[in-house]
């Protein structure tokens, strides 16, 4: 649906996107993540045709951005990350102007009903944009986006700064929409590329540092077992004690959160289940076990440390689907081949 | 272009923009018709057409050259235009003709002077008209310097500035073409030939005169297509920036 081959984009001496080589396929909802300044909003921009890269190819459904820019276009609904509204135009003027905009082929009043209808705008409809609430704004951009309907939906930040029954209410409806569409979606609420997207691209710096299934990334990353425990015991034995047990590769002392217990963070090798061992331990020195909580690797975590490694060690070999799923092909070229 | 075209009509009449410009056209037209043909006992319209009309014309086009493109990318609303399955030449045009509309509005106020003059006296309609002709057909041609310097700018004041002095800098060069005349040897004569045949405002005389010559119609509508051409090139150019 989507091929992207060594995208870069300078501006003057800064490289704001380097050599991004990804495939996005039919139906896919894709997570785009990045910290601020990372280059996620570039490339958006680049991918709906808005700007043009300095390097490289982008092709959507067969046509080349650059040699067929209207026929590329028509395939991609985009909502950047401030929706581009006209204030002065009610929320019908302003979908009825991009309908035309669009050249869209359907029954007008029939289609634009039903687009108001799935972002649930309909009874707004002949309310003046500059009237309307952020969210309800984030809406009308996102209508905008599906005027067309467009095989590929392209949503850049979309529920920033938006209230949390909002945010609730804006998710649920990507979701919908990526039921029938491939989605791009960038974000760096990671919870909510998690919640969201079953594919993860990470990007840092302009640079790819991940391209995998989300499960994956997190199954990679989730190499030990991860617990934290309460116990009632002493606190100056407990971490001796513990860390003597088999398979006990780490434990962490966290303080002390009621009198008399002892809360500790424990990593176990993930092929023991150390919670029996504990257990044993514990019940033989007559200590009691208050809590005892696995703690999950979350994307956070993954992204934090992707991040940190590709800013310390970079351009890095991007962390990429296991073999028959690769969807990126890692730059092998050195920089100075790509320049133009 | 369609919706391009109405787009820009929606934004020009619900915003007030048009009505200011109106407003502001009927004001110092009235004025200076008032001044220079009333108080003058003449039925002649030739040089309120030629010379006056020129300082409000000049005001209204630096005023809707705030809107066009500068506006756009300041609200970034240009994400829409510019990532839909439309073409810069659309895009342009559809511009171009929403701001011709608001011009054609403005200068279809003259009519009422023609009126007043022809309730009182006799007016010439040969010379009326083809000062009708030639003001459109100027407009063209500042509409499309008004859009060639806003798509080089975000700011909408220094859009309307920059439009603004465009149009002073075509007027004065006239003026530098006659002292360079004086200043340069045989040779380079042809230097202050070509600035001045470059003043949109002198090929107007004609038009003024009663008369429409091809030569200034191919020439207006030329240097509307140069600079409509050379915006479209400028955005182009900036999406590769």
């Amino acid at each position: 649906m989507i091929e992207v081959t060594g995208l870069t984009k300078r501006y003057g001496k800064k490289t704001a996107v380097d050599n991004l080589t990804f495939t996005v396929r039919r139906g896919e909802i894709i997570g785009f993540l990045g910290p601020n300044g990372a280059g996620k909003s570039t490339t958006m921009n680049m991918l709906t045709g808005y700007i043009a890269p300095t390097v490289g190819s982008i092709y959507i459904n067969g046509y080349n951005l650059m040699d067929a820019p209207e026929k590329a276009k028509e395939y991609v609904g985009y909502l950047p990350e401030v929706p581009p509204l006209y204030m002065d135009m009610t929320v019908s003027e302003y979908l009825n102007f991009v309908f035309g905009l669009k050249k869209c082929k359907f029954p007008r009043r029939e289609h634009l009903n039903e687009v108001c209808e799935v972002v649930r705008i309909s009874h707004v409809r002949h309310r003046m944009i500059r009237n309307l609430s952020k969210g309800y704004r984030q809406r009308v951009g996102l209508a905008q986006a599906l005027i067309n309907d467009p095989k590929i939906l392209i949503l850049d930040e979309p529920t920033v700064g938006l209230d949390p029954k909002e945010i609730v209410e804006i998710r649920n409806l990507i979701h919908k929409l990526g039921q029938t569409r491939t989605v791009i979606l960038s974000s760096h609420v990671l919870s909510e590329i998690q919640s969201i997207c079953e594919r993860v691209i990470i990007v840092n710096e302009g640079h790819l540092v991940a391209d995998a299934l989300t499960e994956d990334l997190a199954r990679s990353a989730a190499a030990n077992s991860r617990y934290a425990v309460r116990i009632a015991a002493p606190q100056d034995q407990v971490v001796p004690v513990l860390s003597a047990i088999p398979g006990m590769l780490k434990v962490e002392l966290q303080g002390s959160m009621e009198p008399g217990t002892v809360d500790v963070m424990i990593e176990a090798d993930k092929d023991v289940d150390i919670r029996r061992a504990l257990f044993e331990e514990c019940a033989k020195r007559g200590w009691y076990i208050l809590v005892i909580t696995p703690v999950g690797v979350s994307l956070e975590d993954i992204f934090l440390k992707l991040v940190d490694q590709s800013s310390v060690n970079q351009p890095q070999e991007p962390l990429t689907l296991e073999e028959g799923q690769n969807a990126s092909s890692p730059a092998e070229e050195p920089k100075e081949d790509n320049a133009e | 272009m369609i919706a391009v075209l109405k787009r820009e009509l929606v934004g020009f009449f619900r915003n007030s923009t048009a009505y200011m410009l109106l407003a502001i056209y009927s004001f110092l037209s009235a004025l200076f018709f008032c001044l220079f043909v009333m108080l003058n006992n003449t039925s002649y319209l030739g040089n309120f057409f030629g010379l006056w009309l020129f300082i409000v014309e000049i005001i209204v086009v630096s005023i809707l050259s705030m809107r066009f493109f500068s506006e756009e990318k300041k609200n970034k609303t240009d994400q829409l235009i510019f990532t839909s399955p439309v073409s810069l030449t659309g895009v342009v045009m559809g511009k171009f003709l929403g701001g011709m509309t608001v011009y054609t509005a403005c200068t279809l106020i003259n009519l009422v002077y023609v009126f007043i003059i022809d309730i009182f006296g006799t007016s010439d309609a040969g010379t009326n008209f083809s000062n009708f002709v030639g003001t459109l057909l100027l407009g063209c041609c500042m509409i499309s310097i008004a859009l060639f310097v806003s798509c080089l700018t975000e700011n909408p004041i220094v859009a309307a500035g920059g439009t603004a002095a465009v149009f002073l800098l075509l007027m004065m060069v006239d003026f530098v073409a006659s002292f360079l005349r004086a200043l340069c040897p045989q040779w380079l004569q042809w230097l202050p030939e070509i600035m001045q045949k470059m003043n949109v405002f002198l090929w107007y005389d004609n038009f003024a005169g009663g008369i429409i010559t091809l030569e200034s119609v191919v020439f207006y509508l030329s240097f509307t297509a140069i600079f409509l051409f050379l915006t479209v090139r400028v955005l182009e150019r900036r999406r590769w920036r």
